[in-house]
């Protein structure tokens, strides 16, 4: 049975837009905040960091690395926007 | 050693590994030196894994079948990542996601066995089709039995039911036929003894007197039971009622025996005076005009056939309640039974269904895997319409929306979804195992 969270579904349903980070599946309101700091503040700029990685695994890596993400939460944005991808892109 | 190198060098790198990196910039420097530093340990490591795999002929072709769904040399290991690394560009999740985790859990041996457990005996999934079916067949089964249980339990107690009131009917016929000896007070009774003892008045004449009186008493009896047992019986002779005038009576007894005209009105009033009851009742005539003073019989006598025929109708009648309730208990019975084959008709037909919709969404997967679809997911109505075809279609509308429900609710391997395909939004079905687990290969 499907295990994705409801901001994942909600995500994958639609063209981001200018959606926030936040709006990513995994990324909540402290994650996203230090994501801003870096300067990712819309989820299309984490995406295009995602494409730069050419979505691999690294993204994973990546997004614990800069915001301090933990195993779960990287896997659920990485999860998230693959899916996007696979339907948008 | 490794931070020293420089953005061309890490690029040639990562790709003698097979790696291919995207764009080497400060956001991305760092994880590609350690993605290098991953890679390099993971070669030494493989080499190692290798010798102690090559026994585990199994393994091999598993790992191997993994990539390319061919038998491979461990050492042609890494030339295969490369090309399946260059095939990236086709955006297939499924490849990358693999080589990627394989690369990941290559890092130490443990994790191989891991890879090596994970992509386990593809026997298993010969059990796992049989056992979906054998868990289908079983549930299929369990609702059967539970039926049959009933069932039988129900038929069983109707059967006894019917069998103890059909007991009970025949021997209430047959008592009413046979009767219980009720002749037996009225015919002792009547004694005969033939004495002629007229117009003496002593005690010993006067028993001789009530024999005689007796005796008339009996051909009387016996004919008045004649008659009212004609009557009862189909009244053949066309009789107006069982009961005989006083005259007819005294014609009937003289033509049997002249002694008992005189003693006749004797007999009478001895039967008016009894208290025992004799089987012969005299009725008074009534006040409607032309009534005579007439006598009947109170136990009319008939035939076998027609005492079995009444005792039958008779009986019926008394019992035609219970007769009728089991009837309808029977018939209720049958509709149950009825009902059940439907049902358990209707649901073999459903998983039937499910079992073909499972394959056919899986199917499309893989063809989307390939590149033959352009969609990962598939609409819920072309499934539909692919599956069954247009005359069916309305006719197996119930057995299709449940078949749906099933799987939305009781099949983890896909996910029902909404998607918008060529403007209109559908419910799509996607098919979320990775394809190597469901191969039988």
């Amino acid at each position: 049975m499907s295990t994705t969270s409801q901001k994942h579904r909600n995500f994958v349903a639609e063209p981001m837009g200018d959606k926030h980070v936040t709006a990513l599946s995994g990324i909540g309101e402290v994650l996203g905040k230090k994501l801003e700091e870096q300067g990712f503040d819309k989820a299309y700029v984490v995406l295009g960091q995602f494409l730069v990685l050419r979505k691999d695994e690294l993204f994973i890596e990546w997004l614990k690395d800069i915001c301090g993400a933990n195993s779960k939460q990287a896997s659920s944005c990485y999860m998230c926007l693959r899916e996007w991808c696979d339907s948008f892109l | 050693m490794a931070s020293t190198l420089d953005d061309d060098e890490l690029r040639r790198e990562l790709k003698s590994f097979g790696f291919c990196p995207g764009p080497i910039s400060d956001s991305t420097r760092k994880l590609y030196l350690n993605k290098l530093k991953k890679l390099g340990s993971e070669n030494c490591s493989k080499s190692r894994f290798a010798r102690t795999q090559r026994s585990h002929k199994h393994g091999l072709s598993s790992t191997s079948s993994n990539i390319a769904s061919s038998p491979q040399h461990q050492t042609q290991h890494s030339h295969r990542h490369d090309s399946l690394r260059l095939r990236e560009n086709s955006a297939s999740p499924s490849h990358r996601y693999r080589t990627s985790s394989f690369n990941q859990q290559d890092s130490d041996e443990s994790d191989d066995y891991e890879a090596y457990s994970h992509y386990g005996p593809p026997a298993a999934h010969a059990n796992f089709t049989s056992y979906t079916k054998e868990d289908l067949q079983k549930r299929c089964d369990s609702t059967v039995k539970h039926n049959v249980f009933l069932d039988r339990q129900l038929s069983l107690a109707l059967f006894t039911c019917t069998l103890v009131l059909s007991a009970v009917l025949i021997w209430l016929v047959y008592v009413k036929t046979v009767g219980l000896g009720q002749n037996e007070d009225v015919k002792n009774n009547l004694k005969m003894l033939p004495v002629d003892c007229k117009g003496k008045t002593d005690t010993y004449c006067r028993a001789e007197e009530h024999k005689v009186h007796m005796q008339l008493l009996s051909e009387l009896y016996s004919f008045l039971a004649k008659v009212a047992g004609d009557f009862e019986c189909g009244n053949p002779s066309e009789l107006k009622s069982k009961c005989v005038s006083v005259d007819d009576a005294k014609s009937y007894l003289a033509i049997l025996n002249r002694g008992y005209t005189d003693r006749f009105e004797a007999a009478l009033q001895m039967v008016i005076q009894s208290r025992r009851d004799l089987g012969i009742r005299v009725v008074e005539p009534g006040h409607a005009p032309g009534a005579v003073r007439c006598l009947e019989s109170s136990q009319p006598q008939m035939g076998l056939v027609c005492r079995f025929s009444r005792a039958v109708s008779t009986v019926m009648s008394r019992m035609f309640i219970f007769v009728l309730a089991l009837g309808v208990l029977w018939g209720v019975l049958i509709l149950l039974r009825y009902r059940w084959r439907r049902l358990q008709e209707e649901e073999q037909a459903m998983y039937e269904l499910v079992k073909r919709i499972i394959g056919e969404v899986r199917d499309h997967y893989k063809d989307w895997d390939q590149g033959l679809e352009p969609i990962p997911y598939v609409p819920i109505p072309h499934v539909r319409d692919s599956l069954i075809p247009p005359q069916n279609r309305r006719r197996t509308r119930r057995i299709w929306d449940r078949a749906v429900e099933f799987l939305s609710s009781n099949e983890s391997r896909i996910r029902t979804e909404t998607h918008r395909i060529a403007g209109e939004d559908f419910l799509v079905w996607r098919w979320t195992q990775p394809v190597e687990l469901s191969d039988s290969s």
